[in-house]
């Protein structure tokens, strides 16, 4: 299992999600360290989605803990809500990028909200986007990006507010091996920089390119848990 | 913090210029709404004065006939000091009466430039007080000088003054009902304008909810369209009733001056409340419309 010295950033026990009678996550316990890389794999269907939405609290779990960041999740109420969300950096499978504000102002949005100076932003935002090689589009509007250009917004989105944790949600689905390995490479960089990465993905070739731990989700249940793909752990259910 | 205002604000501008049609249309309904109430307002407000100088007392002025003695007048002044309705009595002479005139209507006097002689006659001048807004105790008296021996006539408000006094009753809760249902509609004309605003906006409001962005900070570009539409509405209504105002009154300054009946505008602290009131509409309207977001 995990490192019991190093600081858990999320652990989850005995977690459950139905929607109506559609049961998503069946009794999942897991801990993420600080620093991590985390694969959540499975199927399509598996509940991958579901428990990051769990995690950055977009679903409330229908019965078990949750811990973020020393938050609990079933505590808080909608005011620490924002707070928990200012802590991660998300990446939604689907972008979500606004359509009508330009690449710069997208990104920026997370910074405003927090509260950030202009001149800090326009730093901060100019940097995280030449990192993510996209500064030249900063004033362009994301529907006339293409695919990987939209997902390396959505990554310098994601990491602008320096999150302790990064959670995507099948980063790479939607784009080509090119495009793909450079998400990679980018969320690898802020990795570096200290952030912990929780992935859900069933790309294998991103697997095996980032040393990183599995957990394996069927049906809504932690299958295997393994730490670099050849040792296995057996989850008790 | 001025940063973050300037940012609103520019998100507020940029939502009322997308949805001009709908915040135009708005903006009329509270202008509409202002000058409405602000004439009735109007109305009230001077028939109020009017009143407050009747609780002083009403005037009524007593002719006395040509060619009455000296003796008629100390007589005649007894009678009405004596009666505890008059609470003052003041000769006026008909000299006197003719310079009070010629200095209200200065802008006229070629007409009294040269009168032959004195048309006027001496007069009387009592006040009755008038004990909440019965009229009755007017009347009562005007008929009791009227019958004393050398009293020509009398004069006073006649019987319209009394009706007045209903009229200002009437006008006063036309109002007050008036001014509660324009406040009632434009409010929910600027929460369901804000509604469509925030709703255009939905999938956006999402995402930024998503990244951790405070209620607040979503929801007060809203707040300040419903700020703007208010406060610029109720400026906009205020100043049409005011130039319509001068407009008409520039027009009957000889009428008024004639009726020595003085039709001011609204008092500059009716004018800020009124402004304010309009600017309430717009918050409260903004209040509304969050208030029925469907809760997910
Ligand atoms: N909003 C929802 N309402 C109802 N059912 C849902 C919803 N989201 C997901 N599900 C169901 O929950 C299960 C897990 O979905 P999801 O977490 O999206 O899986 P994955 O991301 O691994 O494909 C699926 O059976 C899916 O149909
Ligand atoms: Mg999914």
């Amino acid at each position: 299992m995990t490192d019991p010295s190093k600081n858990m950033i999320v652990r989850m026990f005995d977690v459950y999600k139905a929607y109506g009678k559609t049961s998503a996550i069946k009794g999942v316990s897991l801990e993420v360290a600080s620093g991590d890389i985390v694969f959540i794999t499975g199927p399509s269907g598996a509940g991958k989605s579901t428990l990051l939405k769990l995690i950055y609290k977009a679903e409330v779990a229908t019965q078990g803990q949750i811990i973020v960041d020393g938050m609990n999740l079933s505590r808080i109420g909608s005011r620490q809500l924002p707070e928990l969300r200012r802590r991660l950096g998300v990446i939604f499978q689907d972008f979500k990028l606004i359509a009508g504000r330009s690449v710069f102002d997208n990104v920026a949005l997370v910074l405003e909200a927090a509260g950030e100076k202009p001149k800090i932003i326009e730093k901060k935002v100019m940097s995280v986007l030449r990192t993510a090689g996209i500064e030249e589009k900063a004033r362009v509007f994301p529907p006339s990006l293409s695919g990987g250009e939209q997902q390396r917004v959505a990554v310098s989105r994601a990491v602008v507010g320096s999150p302790r944790l990064i959670l995507a949600d099948e980063p790479t689905a939607s784009l080509d091996p090119d495009s793909a390995e450079q998400i990679m490479q980018l969320l690898e960089t802020f990795h570096a920089r200290g952030a912990t990465l929780v992935i859900a993905t069933h790309n294998r070739r991103i697997i095996s390119r980032l040393k990183g731990r599995e957990i394996r989700l069927e049906r809504g249940c932690v299958k295997t848990q393994e730490i670099s793909s050849d040792h296995e752990v057996e989850e008790n259910q | 913090m001025k940063d973050l205002w300037i940012r609103h604000f520019r998100h507020a501008l940029k939502d009322m210029r997308s949805h001009r049609f709908l915040h135009g249309i708005t903006w009329i309904t509270i202008v509409l709404s202002i000058i409405l109430s602000g004439t009735f307002t109007l109305f009230a407000s001077n028939a109020a004065d009017v009143i407050s100088s009747w609780r002083a007392g009403v005037r009524i002025l007593a002719y006395l006939e040509e060619g009455h003695t000296e003796q008629d007048r100390l007589r005649i002044h007894n009678i009405l000091k004596e009666n505890n309705l008059i609470s003052d009595v003041r000769f006026i002479s008909k000299t006197e009466a003719l310079e009070s005139l010629r200095s209200r209507m200065q802008r006229h006097s070629a007409v009294f430039q040269n009168l032959p002689e004195n048309p006027l006659p001496d007069a009387f001048e009592l006040r009755v007080r008038v004990e909440g807004n019965s009229w009755d105790t007017v009347e009562e008296v005007a008929l009791y000088v009227e019958k004393i021996k050398n009293i020509e006539d009398v004069e006073y408000g006649g019987q319209w003054v009394g009706r007045f006094l209903k009229v200002i009753a009437m006008l006063r809760l036309a109002a007050l009902g008036m001014g509660s249902l324009f406040f009632l509609i434009s409010v929910f004309i600027v929460a369901n304008t804000i509604r469509l605003a925030f709703y255009s906006r939905k999938e956006e409001v999402e995402i930024m909810r998503l990244v951790g962005a405070e209620e607040g900070f979503i929801k007060a570009p809203f707040y300040i369209q419903g700020l703007i539409l208010g406060f610029s509405g109720g400026l906009g209504g205020m100043l049409i009733l005011f130039l319509t105002y001068i407009t008409l009154t520039f027009r009957m300054d000889a009428t008024f001056t004639a009726l020595a009946f003085d039709f001011s505008f609204l008092p500059l602290h009716t004018v800020a409340v009124m402004v304010g009131v309009s600017t309430l509409i717009g918050w409260m309207g903004a209040y509304l419309s969050f208030r029925q977001e469907v809760v997910e």
